[in-house]
């Protein structure tokens, strides 16, 4: 295939990594927090904000382009006509644009996650492997 | 009728024999135990990241795509470049938002995600019943195009002969999802999204070839072979008879991006795989081959207009369904050695088992909703060899009436059968499924309010639209009852399904409110973490 994701760090190699410092959070790795509670919702609450920017920003940079290249295109078919680089008509190129613009969205996506949200979630499903792990009936 | 000579369609036809013995055997061999269920559903949740999303774009890749949005990107250029962008947008758009806590919260099937918040039969039952009326309209799509598509490769015309083909292809599609389960169709997914990346990259490349390497010139070229000129390259040719084009425009590709990525055959691979991380891997996967893909459907299809030109398509068929092989024909020249005739095959071939994977990923989706979703609300769970035997039973029960729409509704326009599976999925599943996952305050009621509404009002108003009659394209051309003047329900459908599921919930009361904020709480670390690791034993 003519595209590939390059090969991001391995989720072992992250725990070298320098995670960023509100994920560590301020106890040291590996010790329970005092309160029985305290730590795990700590992580919980930092882990649900990380996933709701995360999911957030992505969402809406894809949906205001895509929002934002309809508007043009239906509300300004004159600038969309006209001609740019190759001689194709401005909108064409927009909509073409939205193809190699797909794959670095992803990269990104990766990335961020890989930097913000991996970490706490590793984090917060340690906490709670402490007690029992919950799952649905199970066959 | 067909413009392919005879060394090609001998090939296409050994070609579909090969991958039908192949694949088949391949189901068998790779498909579950008998009292195996967690392999059946979700073949343990062990496939890797590269395979899961390979058969999560296989899945997505439907025949509807391949040849409906061709069809319309070689007839009608911009608007259908504009409609693959957003059924790519709708994938991505699952990506960023659904996928992980839909793998978290959700077991087997759709009603597993939403009955973990709201654990009642109505739920289960109601998300069953949404299922099947958003898939089966799809599955009739694409066995009916099995026929026409047979027809148009190998040549006859005999209706007795396709509507043969349509039964002989049901059959097959029962056989992947009873037999195969989730490994044997995830497998089916993987070889025909290899084979239709590979052929077509070849022929994209053949045809940048023929242009000089210079995508203008093919795109210029295009244009004045579709009889519109420069309008082939500007908004507005598709919605020309439509009074209020904007408006339906906006409303299609509302429909696309909410629904398409929705829809359950493509959520039930959330499910198979391991962790949240490695869903998010094989989604990446997924939308860099559907991404892949789009640009390639582009090329072939404005590739078709251009080598082929407008009036032989719309000769071929009424609205550009046979584009992306036509297009395909016409990059490889005008005679073909016996290497291009096997690459051609090879193209043929790839849409021949894009239109049968498709098929069997749906009849599986549906027979696990009606095995897993109709008995696991019952006190006493069924044992999992009665429920796996249910589940295939499931598959003929959907399979066979399937069949039968098929064959009745191949000689009509197929698109407003599409349409009705996408605008479903954006009124009904779509808020359903983000009111599920994100708002706290959501309640039982809303959840069914959604789904009811949302379906009803799509069921109701799909009949009026000018999909259906009213126009020389519609599914019944004679007929004129066409009172909802816009080519898709969504318009009216999609605010209803989303105001059905807020104005119950805002109704219910802050006692309610409050009950279902501590339930969410009592879920969230579930949502965010997901469930343990599972070892494959």
């Amino acid at each position: 295939m003519s595209f590939d994701i390059p090969d991001l760090p391995s989720e072992r190699s992250s725990y070298e990594r320098r995670s960023p410092t509100w994920s560590t959070g301020p106890e040291p790795d590996g010790t329970r927090p005092a309160g029985p509670r305290s730590g795990a919702h700590r992580t919980l609450r930092l882990l649900r904000r990380a996933y709701r920017w995360h999911r957030r920003v992505a969402t809406i940079t894809a949906l205001g382009y895509f929002a934002a290249f309809l508007a043009l295109t239906v509300k300004a078919p004159s600038l969309m006509a006209r001609p740019g680089p190759g001689g194709l008509p401005t909108g064409l190129l927009l909509a073409l644009a939205q193809i190699p613009v797909t794959w670095l969205a992803v990269l990104l996506y990766e990335a961020a996650a890989h930097r913000f949200v991996d970490p706490l979630a590793r984090r917060a499903r340690r906490h709670l492997r402490a007690p029992a792990p919950d799952r649905e009936q199970s066959p | 009728m067909t413009g392919f000579g005879g060394s090609a369609q001998s090939w296409s036809l050994v070609a579909f024999c090969a991958v039908v013995a192949l694949t088949l055997l391949l189901c068998v061999l790779t498909g579950p135990e008998a009292d195996d269920l967690a392999e059946f559903y979700t073949g343990y949740r062990s496939l890797s990241p590269l395979r899961n999303g390979l058969a999560v774009a296989g899945d997505y890749i439907s025949a509807a795509t391949v040849l409906t949005i061709g069809g319309i990107i070689a007839l009608c250029g911009f608007d259908g470049i504009v409609l693959a962008l957003s059924a790519l947008l709708s994938l991505l758009l699952l990506m960023f938002l659904l996928a992980e806590p839909l793998h978290n919260t959700g077991r087997y099937t759709m009603g597993d995600a939403l009955a973990r918040r709201h654990p009642a039969r109505s739920v289960r039952v109601t998300a069953c019943l949404v299922t099947l009326a958003a898939l089966v309209p799809m599955m009739v799509v694409q066995l009916a195009g099995v026929g026409e598509l047979l027809a148009y490769v190998l040549g006859f015309n005999d209706a007795g002969m396709k509507n043969g083909c349509v039964a002989g292809a049901g059959v097959l599609m029962i056989s992947y999802a009873a037999l195969g389960g989730m490994p044997g169709t995830a497998l089916v997914q993987i070889i025909k999204t290899v084979a239709l990346l590979g052929s077509g990259l070849v022929v994209s490349v053949l045809i940048l070839r023929a242009f000089d390497w210079q995508p203008q010139a093919l795109f210029h070229a295009a244009a004045r072979q579709s009889g519109a000129d420069d309008a082939y390259l500007t908004w507005g040719l598709q919605y020309s008879s439509s009074p209020h084009p904007a408006l339906d425009m906006a409303s299609t590709q509302c429909a696309i991006v909410l629904g398409g990525a929705c829809l359950p055959h493509v959520t039930m691979r959330m499910y198979t795989a391991g962790t949240p991380r490695q869903v998010r891997r094989a989604m990446s996967w997924a939308v860099s081959s559907v991404t892949l893909f789009v640009l390639m459907l582009t090329l072939i299809c404005t590739g078709a207009t251009a080598l082929v030109g407008h009036d032989r398509i719309t000769a071929a068929d009424a609205h550009g369904t046979t584009a992306y092989l036509l297009g395909a024909r016409a990059a490889f020249g005008a005679g073909l050695s016996r290497p291009e005739s096997l690459l051609f095959a090879t193209v043929t071939t790839a849409v021949f088992l894009t239109l049968l994977a498709s098929v069997a990923s749906m009849t599986l989706a549906c027979a696990n909703t009606l095995a897993h979703d109709l008995t696991a609300s019952r006190p006493v769970p069924w044992a999992p060899a009665r429920e796996l035997a249910l589940a295939r039973c499931g598959a003929l029960a959907v399979g066979i009436p399937t069949i039968l729409l098929a064959v009745l509704a191949q000689h009509r326009s197929l698109q407003p059968l599409a349409t009705v599976s996408f605008t479903l999925g954006a009124s009904a599943i779509a808020p359903a499924l983000l009111y599920t996952l994100f708002w706290r305050r959501y309640t039982r009621t809303a959840l069914l309010a959604t789904l009811i509404v949302g379906t009803l009002s799509v069921l109701a108003l799909a009949p009026g639209t000018t999909l259906v009659s009213g126009t020389p394209l519609s599914a019944f051309p004679d007929a004129d009852f066409d009172w909802f003047p816009y080519n898709t329900p969504a318009l009216v459908s999609v605010p209803a399904g989303f105001l059905a599921g807020w104005l119950t919930t805002v109704l219910a009361g802050r006692r309610a409110a409050d009950r279902e904020r501590s339930r969410y709480a009592s879920h969230e670390h579930h949502l965010l973490t997901g469930p343990p690791p599972r070892r494959s034993p």
